[in-house]
C-alpha cells in the first residue's frame, strides 16, 4: 500500500517525520535470481513505470537487519504464517545519502552537510532453494537483468541503476541449470509467482499452485519462464566448487509446492 | 563535526563482510617528489590498440589491476589519480604478468608509479578488498561492470582494489605524470571527464565508513 500519491507528498511526509524522529534510515534488499545465466534483481513496480527495491524505513531505534526482514515480509511474504521465508540478509553493498528534502541522493555524505535527511542502505539478500512470494495487488514483481539496469538512470534512478557496479566485485556462481530436469513433478510448468494477497490467501494460493496457471502473470523484462532452484550445496561441497572467497552463489527463486 | 559521527554505519557484524570502516589521513601527511619519466609505450591511441591486439593474440585476456588510494582534504575523501599529458586520468595500476597474482601485480605497479626506484623491491602496500570488476569485449569499446551474457571471450578484465595508506608516506611520481587528489563529489556522475570506471568509484566506496584521522 503506497502512502503517497506524488513526489511532493512523499517529501512533505518525510519532512514531518524528520521533525519528529530525526534522520530517516531506510534499508532495501537486493534479491538476486538467475535467468539465462545472467544475474537479475527483483524489483517492485508501482503503476507502469516507477520501480523500487523491496524495503523501507526503519522504526526509530530498530536494528537494520531486523528492519529489513520486517520490510521484506511485508512486501513479499504471504500473510499466512506457514509461508514465511527465512530471509538471509548478507552484507551491505551501498549507502546513499539525501542531504535535503529533495529527490537527489549521493553515494557519500556531501561535504558541508552535517544533517543529512536520509540514509539509505542496500543489503544483499540470499535466496534459498525455493521461495514463496506473495506480492500486494497494486505492485508487480519484476526480475530485471543487470545489463538492463546499468547506465539506465532515466528508467531506474541513480540508486538502482548503479547496483551492477556495486555487485561487480562478486563472481557469480550460476546455480541451477543442470537440475532443471530432475524434478518435473515439483515445479510448475508456466507461471510461478503469486500476485495477490488478501484474507483468503491460503486457499487461493493452494488452488493456483496445484493447477497450471494461465491467468496469473509475472511481468518479466524478458520471456517468462519457470524458476527452479536446486538445493544449495552443503558447506563441504561449497568449498570444493568455490575455492575463492568473494564468490557468491546465486539461486533462482521459485514457488514450492506444499 | 559531531553530528557526522552518528551517521557512520555501525558495524553490526552483518553476515557478509569484514569491517567496513576505513581510516584515511589528511593530504598534508603525505610528501611528493619526482623521478625519471616512464616513457610512453605508444605514440598514439591507434598504436595502443595494435599493441593490445597483438598481446591478446599472444597471451589471451588482459587482466589489469588498479588501486584506489584515499586521502582526506576539506573533510571529504579524495582519490589519488595520475594525469597523463594534462589530458586523461588513470588510477595507479596496470597489466598483470602471466601467472602473477592480483595482489603481487598491484604492489608491483603501485611501486613502479608511486615509489622511488630503490624501494621497488621491498615496498609495503596494504592491499585491501576488491571493490569492483569491469569487463571489455574489445579494446576500443566501453567496459561493463558485469560479464555481458553473450560475451564468451572478453578481451580485458579490470579489477579495482582498495589500498589502505599508512599514516604518512613519500610518493615519488614519474616526471611525465601528475598526481592529483580528486574529491569523490567531483568524480560522481562525471563520466565525460573521468570515464565510467573512475566516475563510478564513489558508488563502489559508498558502503565504507571513512574515519578521518586528524592531527
Amino acid at each position: 500500500m503506497e502512502k503517497d500519491t506524488s513526489v511532493a507528498d512523499r517529501l512533505a511526509r518525510m519532512k514531518v517525520n524528520y521533525m519528529k524522529e530525526g534522520m530517516r534510515t531506510s534499508v532495501d534488499g537486493i534479491l538476486l535470481v538467475q535467468e539465462h545465466n545472467h544475474p537479475h534483481i527483483l524489483l517492485l513496480q508501482i503503476g507502469n513505470t516507477f520501480c523500487k527495491l523491496p524495503g523501507g524505513r526503519l522504526k526509530p531505534g530498530e536494528n537494520e537487519i531486523e528492519g529489513l526482514r520486517r520490510k521484506l515480509c511485508s512486501k513479499l511474504a504471504a500473510n499466512s504464517t506457514s509461508f514465511q521465508p527465512n530471509w538471509q540478509i548478507g552484507e551491505c553493498v551501498a549507502i546513499w545519502w539525501r542531504p535535503n528534502f529533495e529527490t537527489v541522493m549521493y553515494p557519500y555524505c556531501p561535504p558541508h552537510i552535517t544533517k543529512p535527511k536520509e540514509c539509505k542502505k542496500l543489503f544483499l539478500v540470499h535466496l534459498s532453494e525455493r521461495e514463496y512470494f506473495a506480492v500486494p495487488k497494486n505492485l508487480k514483481l519484476l526480475a530485471v537483468p543487470l545489463f538492463e539496469l546499468y547506465d539506465n538512470v532515466q528508467r531506474y534512478g541513480p540508486v538502482i541503476s548503479t547496483i551492477p557496479q556495486q555487485l561487480s566485485r562478486f563472481q557469480f556462481n550460476m546455480v541451477g541449470m543442470e537440475l532443471l530436469d530432475n524434478d518435473p513433478a515439483t515445479y510448475l510448468k508456466n507461471k510461478t509467482w503469486v500476485k495477490e494477497t488478501n484474507p483468503c490467501l491460503e486457499r487461493k494460493i493452494r488452488q493456483r499452485v496445484l493447477t497450471p496457471l494461465s491467468g496469473l502473470s509475472l511481468s518479466l523484462s524478458f520471456a517468462p519462464r519457470e524458476f527452479v532452484v536446486p538445493a544449495p550445496p552443503t558447506n563441504g561441497e561449497q568449498e570444493r566448487r568455490q575455492p575463492k572467497s568473494g564468490v557468491l552463489a546465486v539461486g533462482i527463486g521459485g514457488v514450492g509446492l506444499h | 563535526m559531531e553530528d557526522r559521527e552518528t551517521f557512520h554505519c555501525n558495524d553490526n557484524g552483518d553476515a557478509g563482510g569484514g569491517s567496513n570502516v576505513v581510516e584515511i589521513y589528511p593530504l598534508s601527511r603525505y610528501f611528493f617528489g619526482s623521478k625519471d619519466a616512464i616513457p610512453d609505450k605508444d605514440d598514439c591511441p591507434a598504436d595502443r590498440i595494435q599493441r593490445m591486439k597483438a598481446n591478446y593474440t599472444a597471451r589471451g585476456m588482459r587482466t589489469c589491476v588498479h588501486g584506489i588510494l584515499l586521502v582526506e582534504l576539506f573533510q571529504h575523501p579524495h582519490v589519488l589519480l595520475l594525469q597523463v599529458r594534462n589530458s586523461f586520468f588513470k588510477l595507479p595500476g596496470g597489466r598483470l604478468r602471466s601467472g602473477e597474482s592480483d595482489v603481487e601485480g598491484l604492489k608491483r605497479k603501485l611501486s613502479r608509479k608511486l615509489s622511488s626506484e630503490e624501494k621497488v623491491t621491498d615496498d609495503d602496500w596494504q592491499i585491501d578488498e576488491r571493490i569492483g570488476m569491469w569487463w571489455r569485449s574489445d579494446f576500443e569499446t566501453l567496459p561493463f561492470p558485469y560479464l555481458p551474457p553473450n560475451l564468451h571471450r572478453p578481451k580485458e578484465c579490470t579489477k579495482l582494489f582498495l589500498v589502505k595508506l599508512p599514516t604518512t608516506r613519500h610518493f615519488i611520481v614519474p616526471r611525465n605524470l601528475k598526481l592529483l587528489a580528486v574529491p569523490l563529489c567531483q568524480l560522481h556522475d562525471n563520466n565525460e571527464t573521468y570515464g565510467p570506471i573512475i566516475s563510478g568509484i564513489p558508488q563502489l566506496l559508498s558502503k565504507f565508513s571513512f574515519n578521518i584521522i586528524q592531527d
